[in-house]
């Protein structure tokens, strides 16, 4: 069993910026990070999770279910098609679910790659519902105005864990302006070993493996 | 017996006299071994001495999916055998001039051996001499060894050394009176002859293959080695089939036997068995046992798609990729067991339904998955997700239309199973499938089935009743408002081995039942072997009128006949009352629907291979004419305006809303706006009638969809103040600007329409008056319409701008921002994912070809120049967002001559389903890009143009293409094409017109023309007529045909006595 704890803004310690969320949360599976003057909801009732659409494990999917199952809360996956990206992109893994470069007809073809993102990876808890979106341009940008266009309560990122000067500049740029609450997990954390639930009082519990969080 | 794996051969050669025929005449085994093969599929030629009428007389009456051939020197041509007797399929004349040559030579021969004091006779047979060495000597082929040292020894006698010195002297005087003739052995004859078997195999095989490639083929004869030091008769043979373009380099696919004594040995690759006719009908026993048994897939990966290993993510595209079809009935290649992964489907063309849910459109509603399999061995299920997979493959051999599968598999107890299956859609009995399967472990049979096929209710379905039947199950499947389905399985399971039948149809009534049950029972009397062996043979019928071979680029050449295998078995040339639609029966993809893609880029494949395929996609657009004549009304117009989308009945089933990328409603105008639709039937309409002159369908058919189109399009148009008609809120192709005012597609299409609706009226008057009067008496057009229609052509054309030669795609589009694809994101790209629909209706950026449609579909409306201009214009600001846009712009660029971008386009249109560009193969495969591609190839690369009683062919092959190769139906004349860099040759089996480059057409065939190009323009340098004999030899243009000419053949191996 892990620690976990139940955030309280007291708890912290002081002083706030990425480079030190990022420092923190090399050492965690798991860093919840609210930015000053954001307002964390008693309720989430959106939870946005960025998704790269590859097979590996997407334990970020797992804890907004956790997080929807405890509260209610809606699911939606954001995947980010990069502006001037080409197929010679970044290898992907077998069975990456690329959004479509032909469309058409649009109305059956989104259609059929939302689902197919779907059954590929949202495996969500019955009654979870979910939605995906496809956003295009630089990926942090693209993921801020998913969060801000759908309200979203938490942001849910999955990072590499490598916290040096001129890394991560997308997940930098997301908790310096992101609108809410964002819950940043290694990659290579396993399925498990973190648990999630949304406690009434406005917070989110971190259990079993999660060493550190970061309030303003 | 020691022979090699005989299970591919589908062809056998077989030399009668010796071979077939022995002393005591035919064996009383061989008659049946004939009759197994010729009901296994296999082809057989006769390859004789003998007058043919004699030979037939001896032969079984084909009753089986096999063609039975006599090719013989007493008829220097091919006869083949049927019901009602032989009919003459190929002639070779022997030219009377070169047999009286033939015929000098041998009576001075004659003289001079006389002189010498050995006396021969002399006789004829109709390609040249028969000189008797020893008329007293005796000639039964088992004492050719007596009878070849009897010879020598009075050779000897009269100073000669052997028979190569006879042969010597026939040499001589040949080359000296300029006879072409070949010495041929046959103790105790010489024969002096115009033609060997080896020609007449040759001509065989290219009668009966044309350009395609052979599969594997048994050579059966007695005489292949040297006689005399002369290479025997049948040596000729192994130098037939290497000059028939493929022979010995073929690699083991080729067996060559002998059955005959062979007292000097045999070349190679010649296998010596002996034995004469016995063990001739041995070997065909085995062949036909070979043939009978599990089969393998053909091994070439040209002909064969391949997925190793299993890869859950990528499982419902291969079984999209896997599907077999005939396009009544779509089995997708899901695994039999069943997987989490798996989607398993069957799907029968036109079972559409009504889901419950509002608003919802038709869907195709999938049958019961027959292909279920339960496998176990010793009480263990054989699952891919327990225990390890040792080896697992699929394989579409395309060739054949099966889909094979072969899976070992070690389970958790230990123990190793191997299975195999293999499944087709009948392209013979189109309302049947055919499932097998084995299964065993260390010997001992497993078990496959016990359990009925898995039945599903579809949200679309009414009802699904199944009901076990004896040994079968019959499922009845009544979708939502539609025609019920009956499907019959039927499953024989033996030791391990399973055989599973599927009969299937659409409809309802005692009839309909009784025709499915029929039909079940027929093809389980039949057996799996003979459902095969029909089967490949219209496989093999379709690919010698579709294949295109491409030399040089074996990866492309695998997709493309991956395209070409979809477009053939999407469509049944027998059912009229449904259409393609764009996904075929490979998926759910589309619902089943059917677009523009059908008509504008499938369709063309279908009129130039396969006319009574398109025929039936356009009685479905003539059986469906009220229904776009409803909705013409319904929007305030006249005519005919056909469904963007439409189902079974011809009612557009286009939803009028849909979910973004951004997961946000957006409006679909396309329904609504995109009218070119009507305009698209019609010229498919015309391609046909273009591509066939099938007058008894144009006036059936094809002329009221074109005046009815046309009439659309008067009332659809508008007079402006400018005195111009102007069609106003349309869609173009390219859908990212909608509500637009004269696309120029649209108006081009339109105005074209119109004028063909004009032109349709007088051609009908002309050919048919009494008709003509009836017709227009029944849709009511007067001469005024038609004038009208010429009226709004003329004012509808849109026209370049002056200066740049660039058509504005539609009117305000130059103002709007200029924004160029290439600068946005690297292509192809869907623009609403990332600019988004409202921005992308305020740029210049398109989805796909729209002003380039109209030289796509109509080349003589722009010339090269302008063709540059526009393509220059228009391709960069082309985001490539449908998957028919890179096949239109391959098309192109390769008329531009851009070889290199045609090339990379015609990739891009490949990589749609087999690179899952669209990320939705799961869903079917895209059939149009499908088209699109064969439109790439044989209109862009070949330049297949048609003129008005001609076709027009100027071939540009890109760099690394070293030959293409494609088959056309032309008004009923069969036109083989093989094209070069710098050559091309055209076979015709008749008369058409045809021209080459520039140069004029002209009336050319029966027979081979040959074209080269010299400095830049095509020069016509030899004819030749169907028996291969010369007709036509351009003078000035030097030696003949450099690139066609025959492979170099094996040289005789005793290097003497023949005089060619």
């Amino acid at each position: 069993m892990g620690l976990g704890w139940l955030l309280e803004p007291a708890d912290l310690p002081p002083g706030w910026s990425p480079a030190r969320i990022l420092a923190a949360a090399s050492q965690a599976a798991a860093v919840l990070a609210v930015r000053p003057g954001v307002r964390v909801p008693k309720r989430p009732r959106r939870v946005i999770v960025a998704h790269e659409a590859t097979p590996l494990p997407a334990p970020g999917v797992d804890l907004a279910d956790t997080v929807a199952v405890a509260t209610g809360a809606e699911v939606l996956l954001v995947h980010v098609l990069p502006s001037g990206a080409g197929p010679e992109g970044r290898p992907k893994p077998p069975g990456t679910l690329e959004p479509p470069r032909f469309v058409d007809h649009g109305h059956h073809d989104w259609l059929a790659w939302r689902r197919e993102f779907e059954r590929r990876f949202c495996h969500l808890s019955r009654g979870v519902k979910a939605t995906v979106v496809l956003e295009t341009g630089s990926p942090a940008r693209a993921i801020l105005q998913a969060t801000r266009h759908y309200l979203g309560d938490l942001l849910i990122l999955t990072w590499k864990r490598q916290a040096a000067p001129g890394r991560a500049r997308v997940v930098r740029k997301i908790l310096r302006e992101a609108p809410c609450p964002v819950l940043l997990i290694g990659e290579e954390t396993e399925p498990g070993e973190t648990e999630s639930t949304w406690e009434a009082g406005g917070g989110l519990l971190l259990s079993a493996g999660s060493q550190g969080g970061c309030w303003p | 017996m020691p022979l090699p794996p005989l299970a591919q051969v589908r062809t056998v050669l077989l030399d009668w006299e010796g071979t077939a025929r022995g002393p005591r005449g035919l064996p009383p085994e061989l008659l049946s071994c004939l009759e197994h093969l010729n009901r296994l599929g296999v082809d057989l030629v006769i390859l004789a001495e003998s007058d043919p009428a004699e030979v037939a007389s001896e032969l079984p009456e084909p009753r089986g999916p096999g063609g039975i051939f006599i090719a013989s020197l007493a008829f220097p041509g091919l006869l083949r055998l049927n019901r009602s007797g032989t009919h003459v399929l190929l002639e070779k004349p022997v030219d009377p001039n070169e047999l009286e040559a033939v015929k000098g030579v041998g009576a001075r021969v004659r003289q001079a051996l006389a002189e010498g004091g050995m006396r021969t006779e002399l006789a004829p047979f109709p390609a040249g001499v028969l000189l008797n060495l020893a008329p007293d000597l005796p000639t039964e082929p088992t004492k050719r060894p007596h009878l070849l040292s009897a010879l020598a020894e009075r050779l000897a006698r009269t100073g000669l050394a052997g028979l190569h010195q006879i042969a010597g002297m026939v040499r001589d005087e040949a080359a000296r009176v300029g006879a072409r003739l070949r010495v041929l052995p046959e103790l105790p004859h010489l024969r002096l002859s115009l033609a060997t078997k080896g020609d007449l195999a040759r001509l065989a095989l290219e009668a009966l293959l044309g350009e395609d490639e052979p599969e594997g083929m048994l050579t059966l004869a007695d005489e292949f080695g040297p006689l005399g030091g002369l290479p025997g008769p049948d040596f000729f043979l192994l130098e037939g089939l290497a000059a028939s373009g493929e022979g010995l380099a073929a690699g083991g696919r080729f067996v060559f036997v002998s059955v005959g004594l062979e007292p000097e040995g045999v070349p190679d690759p010649v296998l010596p068995l002996g034995g004469g006719p016995e063990t001739t009908v041995q070997v065909l026993r085995r062949l036909a046992e070979e043939v009978r048994a599990f089969p393998e897939p053909w091994p070439d990966p040209r002909w064969c798609l391949t997925s190793e290993g299993y890869d859950p993510n990528a499982e419902a595209d291969r079984e999209s990729w896997f599907t077999v079809s005939n396009g009544r009935m779509g089995t997708r290649g899901s695994l039999e067991e069943g997987a989490e992964e798996s989607r398993p489907a069957t799907y029968l063309a036109g079972l559409f339904g009504r889901p419950e849910a509002e608003g919802a459109q038709p869907v195709l509603v999938p049958g019961p998955d027959w292909v279920h399999l339960e496998p176990r061995v010793a009480g263990e299920r054989l699952d891919l997700d327990r225990g390890s997979v040792i080896e697992h493959t699929r394989v579409l051999d395309m060739r054949r239309g099966i889909l094979f599968r072969l899976w070992r598999h070690r389970l958790p107890s230990g123990r190793e199973a191997r299975f195999r299956s293999l499944r087709m859609a009948s392209l013979r009995r189109r309302g049947l499938s055919l499932l097998q399967a084995e299964l065993e472990s260390d010997s001992v049979p497993g078990l496959l089935s016990d359990s009925i096929p898995v039945v599903t209710l579809h949200p679309a379905a009414e009802t699904v009743r199944a009901e076990a039947r004896g040994r079968g199950v019959r499922v009845e499947v009544r979708p939502r408002g539609g025609t019920p389905g009956i499907f019959a399985i039927q499953t024989s399971e033996e030791e391990g081995r399973l055989a599973r039948v599927l009969s299937a149809c659409r409809g309802t009534g005692p009839a309909v039942e009784e025709r499915v049950e029929r039909e079940l029972e027929e093809a389980v009397q039949a057996g799996p072997a003979v459902l095969r062996a029909e089967h490949e043979a219209e496989w093999r019928r379709r690919w010698r009128s579709s294949d295109i071979r491409v030399v040089g680029d074996d990866r492309l050449q695998q997709a493309l006949r991956f395209a070409l295998y979809h477009l053939i078995s999407a469509v049944d040339p027998e059912e009229k009352s449904t259409s393609v639609g764009a996904r075929g029966l490979t998926g759910p993809g589309y619902h089943g629907h059917v677009f523009w893609d059908t008509e504008v880029f499938v369709l063309p494949f279908y009129a130039f291979t396969w006319p009574e395929a398109a025929r039936a996609l356009l009685s479905f657009r003539y059986r469906t004419l009220p229904a776009a004549r409803a909705r013409a009304r319904r929007h305030g117009f006249r005519g005919a305006l056909y469904p963007w989308e439409a189902a079974d009945t011809g009612e557009d089933v286009t939803p009028p809303t849909g979910i973004g990328p951004d997961g946000k409603p957006f409006p679909i105008r396309t329904g609504e706006q995109e009218h070119h639709i009507s305009a698209d039937v019609a010229w498919a309409a015309w391609f046909y009638w273009e591509a066939t002159r099938d007058e008894e369908w144009l006036l059936a058919e094809g002329a009221e969809i074109i005046l009815e189109t046309a009439r659309f399009w008067t009332s659809r148009a508008t007079l402006g103040r400018d005195g111009r008609y102007h069609i106003r809120k349309v869609i173009g192709p390219d859908e990212y600007h909608e509500g637009v005012t004269d696309d120029a597609f649209t108006n081009a299409a339109a105005a074209w329409n119109l004028r063909k609706g004009a032109e349709v009226a007088e051609l009908l008057s002309g050919m048919d008056p009494a008709a003509w009067r009836a017709l227009s008496r029944r849709l009511g057009l007067r001469a005024k319409e038609l004038a009208k229609m010429e009226r709004v052509a003329s004012g509808l054309v849109p026209e370049p701008h002056p200066e740049s030669g660039v058509y504005e795609q539609f009117r305000g589009y130059f103002a709007l921002k200029d924004v160029l694809a290439t600068d946005l994101h690297e292509r192809p790209f869907a623009g609403e994912a990332v600019l988004g629909l409202k921005r992308l209706a305020r740029s210049q950026l398109i989805k796909q070809a729209d002003v380039l449609m109209i030289p796509f579909l109509l080349p003589e409306a722009m010339d090269d120049d302008l063709l540059a201009a526009n393509y220059a214009y228009y391709e960069p600001r082309t985001c490539h967002g449908s998957s028919l846009s890179p096949p239109v712009h391959a098309a192109l660029a390769a008329r531009l001559g851009r070889l290199d971008e045609a090339l990379s386009y015609l990739r891009m249109a490949a990589s749609v389903d087999l690179g899952n560009s669209m990320a939705n193969a799961a869903l079917g495969v895209h059939l149009g890009s499908m088209g699109g591609m064969w439109q790439t190839v044989v209109r862009g690369f070949g330049g297949l143009r048609v003129a008005e009683d001609a076709i027009l062919l100027d071939p540009k092959l890109p760099p690394g293409w070293e030959e293409l190769c494609f088959t056309l139906l032309w008004r009923g004349t069969r036109v083989t094409v093989k094209a070069r860099q710098e050559a091309i040759s055209i076979t015709l089996d008749s008369r058409a017109r045809m021209g080459v480059g520039s140069q004029p057409p002209s009336l050319i065939g029966p027979g081979r023309v040959t074209w080269v190009r010299r400095a830049g323009a095509w020069e016509r340098a030899q004819e030749l007529d169907r028996g291969g004999r010369e007709g036509l030899r351009d003078a000035a243009s030097g030696p003949s045909d450099p690139s066609f000419g025959p492979r170099p053949s094996s040289p005789p191996r005793d290097g003497a006595g023949l005089a060619t």
